[in-house]
């Protein structure tokens, strides 16, 4: 199974865990890391290294960030740079998605599942149940 | 011997193919090597995909066509058809 990295400023990691969780149930191979202000940016790239490192040593990892530019984009560059693959942008619907099919498939194909499960999840309920 | 089979169910769980049910329904569906769809109406779902399973928005009560196309097709459709229409439906 594939480890998921959840990256984020703040909590939103840790709520982001508490929901998925909540609705699938709980995870394993499932880490969430959250930013405070005051935060080194070194120690937490040790802390993105240290856990897809545990989970490369599986069946790889998936690291989810939330916000391209912002300080967990930028701790989780230099893996980026060395080829593993980091998404920024990461939502429930995302994160649901990523969750539910990450055995049995390769990283690229769970990349590609993250991105068209983030765009799909993105639905106007006022227009789907009235059509306005 | 692959082939494509259907089978119509009534899903059963009061609360509809929503959030805890319908993980429960894509990770069982995830198990089996079938291609596997819901239809409510006209709208088809993949019953691997836990976005597209929850947008089919299936309230208890519905109709449901369930399909499975694969080597396991029937063992498939037998464990999917009870979840829908007892505990995870």
């Amino acid at each position: 199974m594939i480890g998921i990295v959840l990256v984020t400023h703040g909590t939103l990691a840790d709520a982001l865990k508490n929901a998925a969780e909540m609705i699938i149930g709980s995870q394993e191979h499932f880490l969430a890391i959250g930013m405070e202000p005051a935060d080194d940016l070194t120690v937490l790239r040790d802390e993105i290294e240290a856990a897809a490192s545990t989970f490369e040593k599986n069946d790889g990892v998936l690291i989810l960030v939330d916000l391209m530019g912002g300080s967990p984009a930028k701790a989780s560059s230099h893996l980026a740079f060395a080829g593993t693959q980091v998404i920024c942008g990461v939502n429930l619907p995302m994160l649901l998605e990523v969750l539910v099919q990450r055995e049995g498939v390769t990283i690229q194909e769970l990349t590609a599942i993250a991105m068209q499960a983030a765009k799909e999840g993105v639905i106007n309920l006022t227009r789907q149940l009235t059509g306005k | 011997m692959e082939h494509a089979m259907e089978r119509t169910v009534i899903l059963g769980n009061k609360a509809g193919l929503h959030a805890r049910p319908a993980a429960i329904f894509v990770q069982t569906a995830q198990g089996f090597q079938s291609q596997i769809t819901l239809s409510k109406n006209d709208k088809i779902a993949n019953g691997k995909s836990i976005l597209s399973v929850l947008t089919l928005g299936a309230e208890q009560g519905d109709q449901i066509i369930l399909k499975a196309d694969g080597a396991d097709a029937e063992s498939a459709l037998d464990k999917l058809a009870l979840l829908l229409e007892t505990e995870a439906g």
